[in-house]
């Protein structure tokens, strides 16, 4: 099952939120959408949802236009929000019977839910009775209520503890495996590198990179080296002296000392000279930018 | 649909398990129940006493109380006492010779309800412990003395008995003939319907207007907008929580019908209440139109202001417009009707415009001049704009519900609205 985005764009009273977004996102993999406040993340995943049509643009599951009704998605929005006054089992039924069960299999798979992330104690407490915490888990368990075959979870892990997060971990990779399609939006882009084979950032209502993240950490230029050592001073001081042809570039980081070399094609050279200096050296390896700097790279103003 | 039916039962469930609600209505059946039992109780309690059949009204059975007659005056004592006897037949009225102080003794120590003392033509004195607030002794003995005086005078001037008593009681014949409304009769029971139609769209027009804004401020909304159609959950809830008003509604006038019907006796013997709510089958026809009409087309207002609002706080706010239009056209209403003119021209304006039809076309069928065609183009253009506002209402709502933050003036309103169509 493929999701296809094509070409979206919406504006709301003149102005632009969307400016041609186009998204790709495979069963039994997470797709990572990322971007700052307000880049227009939310817009998206509502069009994808139906809430309201884009201006124009498609959305498309294996090529043909998309059927809600066939394909159920689930939804755990940012601001989370439930009935507070009603009891849980009543309200995650009620959310299932909306997206079309009959209420014995909505209450069936609310239990089950329940069930799975240990909260079937609160079934039929007041939402309110329970701790932040525990409100996150039964919106986790609301959002897969109506056993979606698209997943949509918007900062699914603010809030939660470690053992929590390790749960709701444990469930996201289920549902991967399960072949459902996963749209992951956070800031914590630990979760994101985690979890998601593709990415796409937004900025100012345009894509502005997306594609699979090893490639894309791939792709960056492969001349800067990390290496670590007890030795620091000493090596810089070399490649200062003796290197000063190959290195452009030095830098002390908490990683390790980090030195850019003016080609990628001098990597194999550059070694073979530090490694006949006999220094005490711990590791070595080509730097790869993680997915903050990509995302700082891409979203600076 | 199934979704829309799914959320009608929803938010009709919740009002019916809503503790407040419950306790509310059930609070409100035992008022109207009890507070027509209030005649029926006591009665029993003051005919404790006498006896413990106490239903029974037969005079000759009970005790009556007495009254303490002296006359310092008339010549004919034995016809003073008499004519008393007669027109106070509630009464025993007994004839005393001790002075006026221990007259007083006495009634204080409850040996005599009251007593006459007649001291002149024209001057008598009422000795009573306690005046009851419906105590009418006092009057039929003020009218007795005048019948009296002019019995008196008549008779001192030579008039025979036969004559003076035609003279007194002489009986006009006299009929009326109605060709418009009985403003009086119709007057009481349109004042209530009135009242009711005032307090229901208020009422519920405010709980679907919390209920949306609760739903957005809870950001309970945010899931349920991306499960269900905007309208569908508008509809849904408006129509849900007109249900519940009418169960509620119904629940109530019916315990106050048994009520009614249980301690009729009680309450009604004069019959006069039951011929004031002999109300005609179609004027519940048109208040029962009214009445739905009305409710919808405030509620639709009501939801699509109230899901411009982030917060409930500011719902308050603005809901505010359509409060006041209402509370003035109640208002306008009221005043139109104690003043007895229902078909000034104001009213009759009103009666056409639909957000003021509901009530003051209801005032004008009740108790005005109207013809069936203008009821029927008033319910027509009544329709029509709640039919109206309802689309409307479905579409500032679809856009409001997903607004957070400064609520928008109404120029963006429009804008918006424009640009969704």
């Amino acid at each position: 099952m493929k999701l296809i985005a094509n070409n979206l764009t919406k504006s709301f009273a003149e102005k632009e939120v969307l400016q041609s977004i186009s998204l790709e996102a495979q069963s039994g993999q997470a797709m990572g959408l990322l971007g700052r406040n307000g880049a227009g993340k939310t817009t998206t995943i509502r069009i994808i949802m139906g809430v309201f049509p884009g201006d124009s643009g498609q959305i498309t599951i294996d090529g043909e236009k998309i059927n809600r009704d066939k394909f159920k998605i689930g939804y755990l929005p940012e601001e989370r929000g439930l009935y507070p006054k009603k009891e849980i089992l009543e309200q995650m039924t009620y959310l299932g019977v909306l997206k079309g069960m009959n209420s014995k299999d909505a209450r069936k798979s609310s239990i089950k839910w329940l069930e799975r992330l240990g909260m079937t104690e609160y079934t039929n407490k007041k939402l309110t009775t329970l701790s932040k915490g525990n409100q996150q888990k039964i919106q986790l368990a609301a959002t897969l209520v109506s056993n979606p075959d698209i997943v949509i979870l918007d900062e699914p892990f603010s809030g939660l503890d470690p053992v929590n997060a390790m749960l709701l971990k444990d469930v996201v990779k289920e549902l991967i495996v399960e072949d459902k399609i996963v749209l992951f939006s956070s800031h914590q882009m630990n979760y994101i590198e985690e979890f998601c084979d593709n990415i796409a950032i937004l900025n100012k209502g345009k894509i502005v990179l997306s594609g699979n993240l090893k490639e894309i950490k791939r792709s960056y230029d492969r001349s800067k080296m990390v290496v670590l050592s007890t030795q620091q001073d000493k090596i810089e001081e070399f490649c200062k002296t003796s290197l000063n042809k190959m290195v452009v570039g030095l830098d002390r980081t908490a990683d390790g000392l980090m030195i850019q070399l003016d080609s990628a094609s001098k990597k194999n050279e550059f070694l073979s000279l530090l490694s006949q200096q006999n220094y005490d050296i711990d590791g070595m390896y080509v730097y790869e930018p993680s997915l903050n700097d990509i995302f700082v790279e891409y979203t600076e103003d | 649909m199934k979704q829309f039916i799914n959320i009608l039962k929803f938010e009709y469930g919740t009002y019916l398990k809503n503790k407040a609600f419950i306790i509310i209505t059930i609070l409100m059946m035992l008022i109207v129940g009890v507070g027509l039992t209030v005649p029926r109780i006591i009665d029993m309690v003051e005919n404790k006493k006498g006896d413990t059949n106490v239903g029974d009204t037969d005079v000759d059975d009970t005790e009556l109380p007495i009254v303490a007659f002296v006359d310092n005056f008339s010549t004919d004592i034995q016809a003073s006492l008499t004519l008393f006897q007669e027109k106070l037949p509630d009464k025993e009225i007994v004839l005393v010779d001790i002075d006026e102080s221990e007259i007083k003794k006495s009634v204080e120590e409850g040996k005599y309800e009251s007593a006459v003392v007649v001291t002149g033509a024209k001057n008598y004195k009422y000795i009573v412990n306690d005046i009851k607030m419906y105590d009418t002794t006092r009057d039929s003995i003020k009218e007795i003395m005048i019948y009296k005086y002019r019995v008196d005078t008549m008779q001192s001037l030579g008039l025979s008995m036969d004559q003076t008593n035609d003279l007194l009681n002489v009986e006009i014949q006299g009929e009326v003939v109605q060709s418009g409304k009985d403003q009086f009769m119709n007057f009481i029971y349109t004042y209530v319907m009135v009242f009711a139609l005032y307090i229901v769209i208020m009422l519920y027009g405010q709980l679907v207007a919390s209920g949306v804004a609760s739903e957005k401020s809870s950001r309970a909304m945010e899931l349920l907008i991306t499960s269900a159609k905007p309208s569908s959950l508008m509809f849904g809830k408006v129509i849900g929580i007109g249900l519940a008003g009418l169960t509620q509604m119904v629940l109530i006038i019916s315990s106050g019908v048994i009520s009614f019907i249980l301690n009729k006796d009680f309450i009604d013997g004069s019959g006069m209440l039951s011929q004031v709510l002999d109300i005609p089958a179609s004027t519940l026809v048109y208040m029962l139109i009214f009445f739905v009409l009305g409710y919808f087309i405030y509620a639709f207002m009501y939801a699509a202001l109230a899901s411009l609002a982030s917060r409930v706080e500011d719902m308050t706010t603005l809901v505010m417009p359509v409060t006041l239009i209402f509370v003035v056209m109640f208002m306008v209403t009221m005043m139109s009707m104690s003043s007895g003119n229902v078909d000034s021209t104001l009213m009759k304006v009103c009666s056409f415009l639909p957000i003021t039809s509901p009530m003051a076309m209801f005032v004008r069928i009740t108790m005005g001049n109207v013809k069936f065609f203008e009821i029927i183009i008033s319910i027509v253009l009544l329709i029509g704009s709640t039919l109206g506002i309802g689309y409307l209402a479905s579409g500032i709502y679809r856009m409001g519900v997903l607004l957070y933050g400064k609520t928008p003036k109404p120029s963006e309103i429009f804008k918006m609205l424009k640009s969704s169509r």
